[in-house]
């Protein structure tokens, strides 16, 4: 997002020059307001408000609604377990990620098509995911168990997404199957960009193998891990169908991430006003963290 | 000699670590696949089938005698109209945020991506009243102009770095020949960020075609379903329909898998000759 | 793909035997949802007429009829009656063969949580079919929200101001109840002199929110226990077992080399709460929630008791499967098919279930049904279960919402459309498909079956924590009067004051924080 300053001169009258831009972006503006900021405006709306099925008014109850969630004896066990599976999701897919997009930086025979069956997972409808994962889970007709018994490793007959200690890693091993292309993607296409002379010159320096790697290679590929991280974030944070088609949250909640919890919360105990100061209160956490988070990236790009 | 011996056998070690690799992560694919011909009860053994006996299309042609062809038809529309408009919108915006440094142009930037914080549960029900009212729920449009603003955000931002990757020289070459800002666009940007288009294309329709939540809430007839919906449906009350089931999930997942097999080039491509440059 | 679909309209357009015959010859291939030949119902099984109801074989063991039978079968009779011509565009083959083309100028949408295809809702279309005919001016459009996402469509379109004229209704019903959004039928019921007592006590019960009738029960199920055969009598047991006891002895002795001598449904809130759990407190005489809606009494000795009995066939018996966490209904029938899970409790559905997950089993020598067992010195009981039909505030058309209503429910119609279920009416019993022995444990059991929570606004929020509660039951994590008891504190501390408040209709303060 190169954005220098802004060139547009001061003048009385807004010529069609200056006006241009905004007719460029207008459209997409546009659809964004419509379909974007007023769900949000309306669920922050909501959020402030008693709204649930049991009654057709909805009084103005001012922070009553943020209360009640805070009090919520699950609360903090949601967040911990959003956090977890956020965080578990994102590593997991970045370093295997980063591994395959290192074996398939170099070029060998057959690359494009190691390439393109890696994405495999990616492309595959989240419910088609769930639907297969589920079926490979399962403790007496799953694959799973049948290639990790005889190593005897695990308990036999296993049930992954059946035992709460083992059931929020059985959903993030789904999940990180699922997203590790988009980072092998992104990264792979960030160390593509990286210009062979600077290679070169590391090697003249007599750097080698890791040495590249946390010396050249890393440093080329911030903006493409910052970018790709907050997208990843976000995108895992926000996941809903996987869990929701797999566990439904459960067993005895050890999946109940945020987005279920509100989804529970909004159209199972159809208490949306609840559900709404959910939503709000980490919209804005994670808006937060996230911008502290880029900040933090982009002043250390700037002093390197 | 020993030093090329080596070389190959590292070689050889190497494409045996990517091969078991990429065995398993198809794995669950392969899975797919073989259980979308076999028969009900051959699911069900102990141990797995792993490879089907006697392969069955009965599942498949189970699929297309019911409303399958019509859900796929609306999966196609709605993807295909998605990424076209999508596109489009994206590219003005990318190329006005691209080549017009303007006022709040980085707020906007930004501002994309934090809306999308925002948990689609929540959003989801004032969205729903929104078609409502403009009469659009159970129409394509109501999941077109949703998928496109969840699309919108990034591949704006995938555009900016394709187009700031095109010299503006030769835009300004051939504005110089009589041709309009737009024109200029047309004949001389996007060509040259085709790769880049495609990067952005395979994504928005993947979004499209993937999608289930707003998928189920938008669309009330049978006939408007769209794929992941509809496998969804084959989960009946006191029944599900593996077969129908592990058929749909295959025609939902190998058009884009063959998509994007031949198109991964020019996604890695993209990626590399704009956005990863910011 | 689409001329394939096409054509197969065609075909069932033009000839009705041919087409039936020519399906059926596809079908065939596919191994599942098709019936054995010999007990395919006739196209004409499909007519309105009660005595066309489907044949006891047919219902209890097809899941898919001819398709051609429910479509062709009422277009004919169309064609006959006058101004009701199906000449127009041909209706796809899932949707009412009346069209809205044909003069009818009233407009009534139904929404059903059963799919377009399956034999159930060919069962109901016959019904619906059959009340167009009488009623010229009405057009009934359906549409079918998936059943695992049905409730949350209903409340969806609730919230928006969109529902459909009549449904189903779902989890959500007192919500909706006590929202205003449906009709109160006390009045109606009145008016066509409908006759409650034929209406089984137990399911009706769970229509009526806050003492006002909001619904009408068209099925009312209960559950019996499935076992096999071969499996019992190789562990040398020749009887299914009657009493707690037994149930336990014989669980016992069947469960070896990985074969289990009960199985669980515990991957589904509902399951496990109806099919699994309730069955075992519901025979002890143990309450979830007192009658008055007051207090939660799962700390009362009478519920301890049940639920003991059903977690220590888990965690101290140990002859459970191992996937019972997770297992949905589903992997339950494939499990039993296969013959890894000697015992389980369903509903009369799962006969043609079972056989699809394995063809080579017969009914009544390979499995069979018996009563579910219970303390000796008690009396039989399960959960009861069943759905319900609401008409909504917000339509326009609640006149002929209603006339349609009033057609579902004479004991014929509820016989028919309950087919492939069970009716909630003790005079539809004696129509078929219903009067086969089959049913016998069934009926046995009818009588002391009831709603394992009572119909309330809270019900939704105890039920989530109730599966919560049997599932950590389930794994061991604490003993079922542990649960019990945290339970009854947790429902009565925090879950029934929230909406005791709404119940007084303050909006607001009354919460303990």
């Amino acid at each position: 997002m190169s954005a220098p300053a802004p060139v547009v001169p001061r003048g009385r009258w807004v010529t069609y020059r200056q006006l241009y831009p905004y007719l460029l972006v207008a459209p997409a503006l546009c659809v964004l307001a419509l379909v974007l900021l007023y769900p949000f405006v309306d669920g922050v709306w909501i959020s402030f408000h008693e709204d649930t099925l049991m009654s057709q008014s909805r009084p103005f109850v001012g922070l009553q609604n943020y209360r009640t969630v805070f009090a919520i004896p699950q609360f903090g066990m949601v967040l911990r377990i959003s956090l977890t599976w956020t965080l578990g999701s994102v590593l997991g897919e970045a370093v295997l990620g980063g591994a395959v997009a290192v074996a398939l930086n170099r070029p060998f025979r057959g690359r494009g098509v190691f390439r393109a069956l890696l994405l495999v997972p990616w492309v595959m409808p989240p419910v088609v995911t769930a639907v297969i994962w589920r079926w490979l889970y399962h403790a007496e007709f799953g694959v799973v168990n049948q290639l990790l018994e005889p190593l005897g490793l695990f308990p036999p007959k296993e049930n992954w997404l059946g035992d709460p200690n083992t059931a929020l890693w059985a959903v993030i091993a789904a999940n990180v199957w699922r997203g590790f292309p988009f980072w092998m993607t992104m990264i792979l296409a960030g160390m593509q960009a990286i210009d062979p002379e600077i290679y070169e010159a590391a090697r003249v320096d007599g750097a080698r193998g890791w040495q590249l790697l946390c010396y050249v290679t890393l440093p080329n590929l911030r903006i493409v891990l910052t970018i790709t991280s907050i997208l990843s974030f976000v995108g895992n944070f926000n996941n809903f169908t996987l869990i929701y088609a797999m566990t439904e949250g459960g067993p005895v909640d050890s999946t109940k991430i945020l987005p279920i919890f509100i989804w529970e919360n909004a159209f199972k105990f159809t208490r949306f006003g609840e559900a709404a100061a959910l939503a709000t209160f980490f919209a804005v956490v994670m808006a937060i963290a996230i911008l502290v988070y880029a900040r933090a990236l982009r002043l250390r790009s700037r002093d390197a | 000699m020993t030093r090329s011996a080596t070389r190959r056998l590292a070689g050889l070690l190497f494409y045996a670590v990517l091969a078991l690799f990429t065995a398993v992560v198809l794995f669950p694919f392969y899975w797919l696949l073989a259980s979308s011909v076999k028969t009900q009860d051959q699911l069900f053994t102990i141990p797995p089938l792993w490879v089907p006996t006697a392969p069955t299309l009965g599942n498949f042609v189970r699929l297309f005698q019911g409303q399958f062809p019509t859900w796929f038809q609306n999966s196609l529309v709605v993807a295909v109209a998605t990424t076209v408009i999508g596109l489009t919108l994206a590219a003005l915006a990318a190329y006005a945020f691209s080549r017009f440094p303007f006022r709040g142009s980085r707020t906007l930037s930004t501002l994309f991506l934090f809306i999308q914080l925002f948990p689609v549960a929540v959003v989801i029900i004032p969205l729903f009243m929104l078609w409502t009212s403009l009469t659009l729920t159970n129409t394509y449009w109501s999941l077109i102009v949703t998928y496109l603003v969840f699309g919108l955000p990034i591949s704006t931002w995938l555009l900016i770095g394709f187009f700031n990757a095109v010299p503006v020289e030769l835009e300004e070459a051939a504005m110089i020949d009589g041709s309009s800002r737009l024109g200029a666009l047309w004949r001389v940007t996007l060509p040259l960020s085709l790769p880049g288009l495609a990067a952005t294309a395979i994504y928005v329709f993947l979004l499209a075609w993937n999608e289930f939540f707003f998928a189920l809430t938008f669309m009330n007839s049978t006939e408007m379903r769209t794929i992941p919906v509809g496998i969804e449906s084959f989960f009946a009350e006191h029944s599900v329909d593996w077969g129908l089931v592990m058929a749909g999930s295959v025609v939902a997942s190998v058009p884009v898998v063959v998509l994007f097999g031949l198109l991964s080039r020019y996604f890695i491509q993209g990626l590399t000759s704009g956005a990863v440059k910011g | 793909m689409r001329s394939s679909v096409c054509s197969r309209r065609r075909f069932v357009l033009m000839g009705g035997l041919a087409a039936a015959a020519l399906l059926q010859a596809c079908g065939g291939a596919a191994p599942t949802a098709v019936p054995k030949p010999t007990e395919a119902p006739k196209p004409a099984a499909a007519a309105p007429a009660p005595s066309g109801t489907p044949t006891a074989g047919a219902a209890a063991a097809s899941t898919t009829a001819p398709p051609a039978g429910s479509a062709t079968a009422p277009a004919a009779a169309a064609t006959q009656s006058a101004g009701a011509a199906a000449t127009t565009a041909p209706a796809p083959a899932v949707i009412p063969t009346y069209t809205r083309a044909a003069g009818r100028s009233i407009q009534l949408k139904y929404w059903s949580q059963l799919q377009p295809e399956t034999q159930r809702w060919k069962d109901n279309l016959v019904v619906i079919n059959s009340f167009m005919e009488k009623n010229p001016d009405i057009y009934v459009t359906t549409e079918h929200p998936a059943f695992a996402d049905f409730d949350t469509k209903l409340v969806t379109a609730a919230r928006a101001g969109t529902p459909p004229d009549m449904s189903e209704v779902a989890d959500s019903f007192p919500q909706l109840a006590k929202g205003g959004y449906l009709v109160q039928l006390d009045p109606f019921v009145q008016d066509i002199k409908l006759d409650l007592k034929d209406y089984y006590a137990g399911k009706l019960s769970t229509c009526y929110v806050d003492q006002k009738l909001y619904a009408l029960p068209i099925t009312a199920d209960c559950r019996a226990l499935f076992y096999n055969v071969k499996l019992l009598k190789d562990a040398g047991v020749e009887q299914p077992p009657k009493s707690w006891d037994e149930l336990v002895d014989v669980a016992k002795k069947v469960t070896k080399n990985g074969v289990y001598g009960w199985g669980v449904q515990g991957g589904n809130q509902g399951f496990m709460i109806c099919e699994q759990f309730s069955a075992f407190f519901i025979q002890n005489d143990g309450q979830i929630i007192s009658d008055d809606q007051k207090k939660a009494m799962t700390d009362q000795p009478e519920w301890i008791t049940g639920a003991t009995f059903w977690q220590e066939l888990t965690t101290k018996h140990k002859v459970t499967q191992p996937s019972a966490a997770t297992d949905d209904q589903n992997a339950m029938y494939a499990l039993f098919a296969q013959g890894k899970v000697a015992m389980f409790p369903s509903g009369p559905w799962g006969r043609p279930n079972v056989i699809d997950a394995n063809k080579n089993l017969k009914f009544g020598e390979d499995f069979n049904v018996s009563v579910l067992p219970y303390p000796r010195d008690k009396h039989p009981g399960t959960c009861q279960g069943g759905w319900l039909q609401s008409i909504w505030s917000a339509s326009k058309v609640q006149d002929a919402a209603k006339k349609l209503l009033a057609h579902y429910h004479t004991p014929e119609n509820i016989a028919q459309e309950a087919a492939s279920s069970m009716p909630t009416r003790a005079s539809s019993t004696k129509f078929k498909p219903f009067n086969d022995p089959w049913y016998d444990p069934y009926w046995q059991t009818m009588p002391f079956a009831r709603a394992p929570v009572p119909t309330m606004a809270a019900g939704a929020e105890i039920g989530t924590a109730l599966y919560k509660l049997l599932q950590s039951m389930l794994l061991g994590q604490q003993t079922a009067e542990q649960a019990g008891k945290t339970f009854a504190q947790d429902v009565n501390t925090r879950i029934l004051p929230k909406y005791a408040s709404s119940d007084a209709g303050s909006g607001c303060g009354c919460l303990t924080v």
